[in-house]
């Protein structure tokens, strides 16, 4: 009984994290933590422009961790 | 790749003093913020409601040619839906158009409308009307100049949600909510995308022009830890910014050490030629006016440091410069604790050594009064009745 609870949960924790994992992958690009340089320029696939933005960095230039 | 760069708003620290007011520190940091964002040309920069209180200072219409001067940044600032009700302050602009050369080497123009959420706890002078009926009246005199048009806003998901579906035109809406990381939402027209916790990741947005010249749009974010690297200029500026707050704070604590000042004595205390006299205490007062010395021994301006002593705020710089004496000029450090007789009549050394008619006149009493005593600290203050407890 207690292995089955067990399956049972990996296995609704692993569609929970792979249903939201890949839906967000489809949606937006990230180029995460440790990422190399070339991954967070990304490829150049030819913008007309692009636009940076920036927010709530309450009064610090330095990054808080 | 051509490229602008704006800020969706909660650049500034808010961090207020008891009566509302921008603290001494938060004000040095903030202007480090706008220096920096002057330096790496910012196109624009939303006001949301965390800035309200420090940009006042640097909107004053007297003051604002030499501001800009300095910090061209306040000149992109953006806002449809902040009032100065203050006729001494300048809006900002509801929003502002940035005109870009293309990768196709065809201009493009971009307006960022600026939203800030709103608030109750607006400083005096300023109103935050509501964001989405500002956009509905912006929206139009920003899509006939602008190829695209951005919101920047900050404001809740759930706010930024509506603002999409209530007001019809923007390609994108960039929002900071302060979350730590929240997805984009894509509905039928618009494009929501967040401002990442503290910048954590920068926000990128993609636009490609087809042959019809229509744009779309896709975002990327991109994590700004050690690994992105450092450059030299910016580290400088990082570290002057450091240097400032960390002065700043200590020039907030150089304030009366209790107990420790002044060392003073009539008898023997020998001024030397040109001196300017120093603040010697109510205390060195009561010999020849003991009368007046028990009157204002009496009143609240002689307990005025105790709730600083409560909150532990008694070398407070910022907090003595009404609750405390020596401040006869912006920037003084005050050199006593409570607002004492030299507060309102001058530092009294070398009276006290050589007493003669001349000393002590208080030549403006409503300034005087008001410098403290301003609609932020006693907003029920009344010069007459406040007048007639003290007088002597």
């Amino acid at each position: 009984m207690k292995l089955m609870l067990v399956i049972l949960m990996a296995a609704f924790l692993a569609f929970l994290f792979t249903g939201r994992s890949g839906a967000f992958q489809q949606q937006t690009e990230i180029a995460g933590v440790d990422a190399p340089m070339s991954e967070r320029l990304g490829a150049d696939d030819k913008p007309s422009l692009v636009v940076h933005f920036t927010g709530d960095i309450h009064g610090s230039l330095e990054p808080c961790g | 790749m051509p490229t602008l760069l704006v800020d969706s708003g909660g650049a500034f620290v808010n961090d207020r003093s008891t009566h509302g007011e921008p603290r001494y520190d938060a004000l040095v940091r903030n202007e480090w913020i706008l220096k920096a964002y002057s330096r790496y040309n910012f196109d624009a920069m939303n006001l949301s409601v965390n800035e309200l209180a420090s940009i006042a200072k640097f909107l004053k219409k007297d003051e604002f040619a030499s501001h800009t001067a300095k910090l061209p940044i306040l000149t992109r600032l953006v806002s449809a839906n902040f009032t100065a009700e203050s006729a001494k302050l300048n809006a900002p602009q509801p929003f502002i158009v940035r005109g870009i050369v293309a990768a196709d080497g065809k201009p493009v123009r971009v307006a960022f409308i600026g939203l800030s959420e709103m608030t109750k706890d607006a400083p005096a002078g300023v109103k935050i009307t509501d964001p989405i009926a500002a956009a509905i009246r912006i929206l139009p005199e920003a899509r006939s100049n602008a190829d695209i048009v951005i919101g920047l806003s900050h404001l809740s998901a759930v706010d930024a949600v509506r603002l999409a579906r209530e007001v019809a035109g923007f390609d994108v809406i960039l929002t900071g909510t302060g979350e730590m990381f929240t997805p984009p939402i894509k509905t039928t027209s618009t494009l929501i995308a967040f401002t990442q916790y503290e910048t954590r990741f920068l926000g990128e947005l993609r636009f490609y022009r087809d042959e019809q010249g229509k744009f779309t749009v896709r975002e990327r974010y991109i994590s700004m830890d050690i690994g992105v690297g450092e450059e030299a200029e910016a580290l400088e500026l990082v570290a002057q910014a450091r240097e400032g707050r960390v002065n700043a704070v200590r020039s907030m604590q150089e304030g009366v050490p209790a107990g420790n000042r002044p060392r003073w004595d009539a008898a023997t205390y020998k001024p030397v030629a040109g001196e300017a006299p120093v603040f010697i205490s109510s205390q060195s007062c009561y010999p020849c006016h003991a009368e007046q010395y028990l009157k204002w021994a009496n009143s609240k301006h002689a307990k005025a440091a105790d709730v600083l002593v409560v909150k532990k705020e008694e070398s407070d710089a910022s907090c003595l410069q009404c609750h405390g004496t020596g401040v006869q000029k912006a920037g003084d450090v005050p050199q006593l604790l409570s607002v004492q007789c030299e507060q309102c009549h001058g530092a009294g050394s070398l009276h006290a050594i050589k007493p003669a008619k001349g000393y002590g006149k208080v030549a403006d009493v409503k300034a005087n009064c008001t410098a403290c005593h301003n609609p932020q600290t006693s907003p029920n203050f009344d010069l007459q009745a406040a007048w007639l407890k003290i007088k002597h």
